[in-house]
């Protein structure tokens, strides 16, 4: 097989790998084993460009279409609600943030402006009589 | 059912399968490796099947399949279900079971 259609198989699998949406691990095996089969049919057949390849395996989305539609929907909801967890972690972690940011801004332009309010702190202590000061 | 009842004979790698559906149908049933791999993983899970990699030539590998006694079993009887339903299907056409018709 010549390196640039080592290269292209490269594209065309990275193509079907940016449409599949399930869990990593299966995603990962899925993408080993079908490269192994799309090589072993390029080396047998003599194939030297990708079309013939895309012609025989189909294109990224049809590929694609048939490993989602085969694949058990319990597996794709998981990997679903995996990501809909991470993007809530990172909505909260970035409004935090924000709040943080726009008070220290909100300080700052105060400071500027010549005043800041700042808490007194009062200390109670307790004499040797034992009196509150 | 197809899968196994081609693994029953002999042992298959991916692309070996989607050639057999294809050569045996007369090009009427083909099944792409996307549609292919998910059901091989989900019989590998249940212990139906399992699988081996050879090298082949100097770099390259295959991974074949195995039928083991579990999958045959599971065969055997979803092969008893799918005749008898269609025999079934044949009494309601009101065929006969050679599929001559009336």
């Amino acid at each position: 097989m010549n390196k640039s259609l080592q290269i292209e198989i490269k594209k065309y699998i990275k193509e079907v790998k940016s449409l599949v949406f399930c869990n990593n691990k299966l995603l990962k095996e899925f993408l080993k084993d079908f490269e192994s089969d799309v090589a072993n049919y390029a080396e047998e057949n003599n194939i030297t460009d990708i079309n013939s390849i895309i012609q025989h395996f189909g294109t990224p989305e049809s590929v694609a279409k048939g490993f989602l539609e085969s694949t058990d929907l319990k597996i794709i909801r998981k990997r679903i609600r995996i990501k809909n967890v991470i993007l809530a972690g990172i909505l909260i972690a970035v409004t935090v943030w924000a709040v943080g940011v726009t008070f220290a801004v909100i300080e700052g332009v105060k400071s500027i402006n010549g005043y800041s309010v700042e808490q007194p702190i009062i200390e109670n202590t307790i004499d040797e009589q034992g009196d509150l000061n | 059912m197809l899968i196994l009842h081609l693994l029953h004979k002999e042992d298959l790698y991916g692309y070996q399968i989607t050639q057999a559906f294809a050569e045996k149908s007369d090009g009427v049933y083909t099944i792409l490796e996307g549609s292919l791999y998910p059901i091989l993983y989900r019989l590998s899970d249940a212990g139906y099947i399992s699988e081996y990699t050879k090298l082949v030539g100097k770099r390259r590998t295959r991974k074949y399949y195995h039928i083991e006694e579990a999958g045959k079993k599971y065969y055997a009887s979803i092969l008893a279900e799918y005749d008898e339903i269609i025999d079934s299907i044949s009494k309601i056409l009101d065929r006969k079971a050679d599929n001559s018709g009336e």
